[in-house]
């Protein structure tokens, strides 16, 4: 995943780190997430492993 | 008073993956005996190359909106998110699917009657929400209705469910005659060492859908990317509250008080025109915008309110859709 998110320029503002939230802050931060979100970069909306790749247990 | 929620918005990734991939997983698992057909069985009707997805946010009663598309010769095909079914069932408004996502045990049920509701542990959240104003009252009164009109229509409805929903769910929907449709939602790169995705994925074989945090826009990425429309239009997408909405009827009203405390409403993000937005729902914007600029479909945002625009949306009004899709 590193080398696909990988940017080629710095931001001017550092984003916060999650390890920097206090425990009472991430647990209450916990709730407040909504469902499920992790964006692929290369446009893919649909995947599904290759069909040579059998699944893993 | 919006850097607070700026900075709880930036976190919000994390947090969610930690909350939901567990419980999600669980599901999976529970659910992985009853799947049948996944989203690539889903039959996509012929008619028309235009989808409109039907979410659930306030512009949704306040525009009417449902009510004008059951009233055009709107012929494409119509994806309304779980939390919008019963409202367009109550409008006769025929809905060819339903899509489901959210992992919660025991209120996203509600959204298709709930048989159990009289044994259900107190929770205010329905009499709260904005999602669908019609359920805040008579709680018992209008989850009778709501279930005698999913048992009615469910038979024509396909359900395309997350493998992360409760059991309950899907029992319900089978109950109804809704034949479910699974499909994974990607928490992480499935293409990774140890992704949950991939774990998920391997107990059902359910295709891997990209969701962008919420079901409303899960449903525009199976509008695209599973049924193949083109051209996707989108109502009850606002991703924030009407101008004078209190704050006590947001949905994570509770939680910016757990997390706040007194100075919860700093938390909240002010956008134009009146509304505004929760860290939430303003990081469901952010992750919408990332997806439809690389989206292989045209999006029309006909909501006409709410806080989603951007690179990649067309904001366009309903009727204009309506009649060029008719």
């Amino acid at each position: 995943m590193a080398d696909i998110l990988k940017g080629n320029y710095d931001l001017p503002v550092k984003n916060p780190d999650p390890k920097d939230v206090n425990p009472f802050e991430a647990k209450a931060l916990e709730k407040l997430g909504g469902s499920i979100a992790f964006i692929m970069k290369d446009r893919t909306f649909k995947w599904e492993p290759p069909k040579s790749e059998p699944p893993r247990p | 008073m919006s850097l607070l929620g700026h900075r709880i918005s930036d976190l919000l990734h994390e947090a969610t993956f930690l909350k939901t991939s567990s419980i999600g997983l669980a599901n999976a698992r529970m659910n992985a005996r009853k799947v049948q057909y996944t989203v690539n069985h889903v039959p996509v009707p012929s008619y028309g190359d235009s989808c409109l997805v039907i979410g659930a946010g306030p512009s949704l009663k306040r525009n009417q909106s449902i009510r004008k598309i059951s009233k055009s010769d709107y012929d494409g095909i119509i994806v309304a998110v779980d939390g919008a079914l019963a409202a367009c069932l109550r409008e006769g408004l025929r809905v060819d699917y339903v899509v489901s996502l959210d992992t919660h045990p025991d209120r996203i049920v509600r959204w298709f009657g709930d048989p159990l509701l009289s044994t259900r542990r107190e929770d205010d959240y329905f009499r709260r929400q904005d999602l669908d104003p019609d359920l805040n009252g008579s709680e018992t009164e209008k989850n009778e209705e709501t279930i005698k009109l999913v048992n009615k229509h469910g038979w024509k409805i396909r359900a395309l469910l997350s493998t992360s929903v409760a059991p309950e769910v899907a029992a319900r929907c089978i109950e109804a005659g809704m034949q479910p449709c699974w499909w994974t939602p990607i928490y992480d790169d499935p293409r990774q060492p140890g992704s949950v995705t991939r774990e998920a994925y391997n107990l059902t074989l359910a295709p891997c859908i990209a969701t962008g945090g919420n079901v409303g826009s899960a449903a525009w990425v199976l509008a695209h990317s599973v049924l193949g429309k083109q051209h996707v239009g989108m109502v009850g997408m606002d991703f924030g509250y009407a101008p004078g909405t209190p704050y006590e009827r947001t949905q994570y009203y509770h939680e910016m008080k757990a997390l706040l405390g007194d100075r919860y409403e700093e938390g909240y993000i002010p956008c134009e025109d009146g509304w505004y937005t929760d860290p939430t729902y303003f990081w469901y914007k952010k992750c919408f915008l990332e997806m439809a600029a690389l989206a292989p479909c045209k999006t029309y945002n006909c909501t006409d309110g709410g806080i989603l625009s951007g690179d990649g949306i067309e904001c366009t009004r309903l009727n204009t859709f309506l009649r060029r899709f008719s």
